[in-house]
């Protein structure tokens, strides 16, 4: 890896509560481009709320990140916590794709449109391009039949395999995907890590996958953070975490989640 | 007094003129509820509380006072403030801001039921608000309220008549007229009553057809 390259992903000091509830409590961390990344932790432990303030789907309280050496939120000197402006926060997005354990699929659009949406409406791309596009993509996760399909009629792994589809439309820079499997039916599972062990393949794609799966974590990271009550406890090689643990409540949240 | 089959048949054309009057005056006015009553529900929706909180009074002072007293104040307070409106015009208008305040609750709900997760959506994929709306929202919200939206449409229709009060040439006026000319009310009133009527048990009809339509399309 190119050590001089500011990382991808650069986190400060995170805090953030809801309520009286101190979900993320000072959280730090660099992603490099490239680099694949499984979060692992108890539920509660507040993995979703990192993701969903990246994708500025919340907001922090304090601290600071920085998408690709561009603030997305930054200290004043005086310590107050600011956003950047509404255009780089749109640029800064556009870096991101993300993908969720309920999909969120349209439910009015057909799977072509679904994925066609984003490009044409927010990036302007011409139609016949952008449909060139979602092809590709639909033979990529395996859903070139389906492209004039409603997602009601499609099962739960062939939602999510769209809803990646869709997020790698806009030519994202980071995925996030937010316990993609956790919704499906065991037999589901399956063709949807499928998909994300592909996109792993591709080296320029920085990817931070929160997921209860620790087999496939092992198997598809590079590096694994494990979070306990919004703080990363343990970090390191997919290895070490797994087989060597140096913290004991990595090693008991292991032996809870091993043992199910 | 002894119904005039008659009587009633010559005046039909002129009340039937009435009744187009009538119909226009909904047709416009339920344009204006359509569209207000959008931008109301979305304003209401803002995140600026400069924008919702102004828009949240102004929707309940109209629900909560009389349409007849806004249609007189449009047409007789107005010209003291240097806007003089005709009085279709200013009918119109007044039904058109006064309906808007109840589509504008429809809309809000409509729109309060697409899950969190569609605004998410979007969001991840770099919509703007005004994009979300547009393309994933108002697609999801609107299907479901368009029976609620309908009913509205019958109910400003059975309001029209308040028009009268400012000498709108529409249905009832045109059957008083015909009543202080003629000295028999018997028919013109009863003429007006049938044809309000027949019109509602058609789009009562109209709507019953289109609900189960929806419902169709949506399961
Ligand atoms: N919008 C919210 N309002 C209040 N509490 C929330 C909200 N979102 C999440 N939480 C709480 O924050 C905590 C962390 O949530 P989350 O980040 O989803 O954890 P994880 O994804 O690790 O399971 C949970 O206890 C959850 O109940
Ligand atoms: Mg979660």
């Amino acid at each position: 890896m190119n050590e001089s390259r500011p990382p991808i992903l650069r986190i400060r000091d995170l805090h953030k509560w809801y309520d009286d509830l101190h979900i993320l409590r000072g959280l730090s961390c660099d992603l490099r481009a490239g680099e694949k990344v499984a979060i692992i932790g108890p539920s509660g432990s507040g993995k979703s709320t990192l993701l969903r303030l990246l994708m500025t789907l919340e907001s922090p309280d304090s601290g600071e990140i920085e998408v690709d050496g561009q603030a997305m939120w930054s200290t004043t000197p005086a310590g107050r916590t600011v956003a950047a402006g509404e255009d780089v926060l749109r640029r800064i997005r556009a870096k991101l794709g993300m993908v969720f354990q309920h999909f969120h699929l349209f439910p009015h659009l057909t799977v072509l449109r679904n994925i066609t949406a984003a490009p044409q409406i927010v990036k302007g791309i011409a139609r016949d391009a952008a449909e060139r596009r979602a092809g590709e993509l639909l033979e990529m996760v395996g859903l070139a039949d389906k492209a004039n399909a409603y997602p009601a009629q499609l099962s739960g792994g062939q939602k999510q395999r769209v809803a990646i589809a869709r997020a790698l439309a806009m030519d994202p820079s980071v995925m996030l995907f937010d316990e993609v499997t956790s919704a499906l039916d065991p037999e589901l599972v399956g063709e949807v890590q499928d998909v994300l062990r592909q996109l792993a393949h591709q080296a320029a794609m920085t990817m931070l996958i929160v997921t209860h799966e620790m087999q496939f974590a092992r198997e598809i990271a590079d590096h694994v953070m494990f979070f306990d009550a919004g703080t990363i406890v343990e970090q390191g090689a997919p290895e070490q975490i797994f087989s060597a643990p140096k913290e004991d409540r990595t090693r008991e949240f292991l032996q809870r989640v091993i043992d199910r | 007094m002894i119904w005039d089959w008659e009587f009633a048949i010559s005046i039909l054309p002129e009340i039937l003129r009435g009744l187009g009057v009538t119909l226009l005056a909904v047709f416009w006015g339920m344009t204006i509820a359509l569209s207000l009553g959008l931008v109301w529900a979305t304003a209401r929706r803002s995140t600026n509380r400069l924008v919702a909180w102004p828009v949240a009074c102004f929707v309940e002072f109209v629900r909560s006072t009389p349409l007849l007293v806004q249609i007189f104040f449009l047409f007789y307070v107005l010209p003291s403030l240097g806007l003089t409106l005709s009085p279709l015009l200013a009918g119109v208008v007044a039904l058109g801001i006064h309906y808007s305040c109840y589509t504008s609750e429809v809309y809000r709900a409509g729109i309060n039921a697409v899950p969190r997760g569609q605004w998410e959506a979007a969001r991840a994929l770099s919509f703007s608000r005004w994009e979300s709306y547009r393309y994933v929202i108002l697609p999801q919200a609107i299907p479901p309220i368009i029976p609620a939206l309908g009913n509205y449409v019958i109910a400003m229709f059975k309001d029209a008549p308040l028009l009268s009060a400012i000498t709108v040439l529409e249905i009832l006026q045109r059957a008083k007229i015909i009543g202080n000319e003629t000295f028999r009310y018997l028919e013109p009133f009863t003429v007006v009553g049938v044809i309000f009527l027949i019109l509602s048990l058609l789009s009562g009809l109209l709507l019953t057809r289109l609900e189960r339509r929806l419902k169709l399309v949506s399961a």
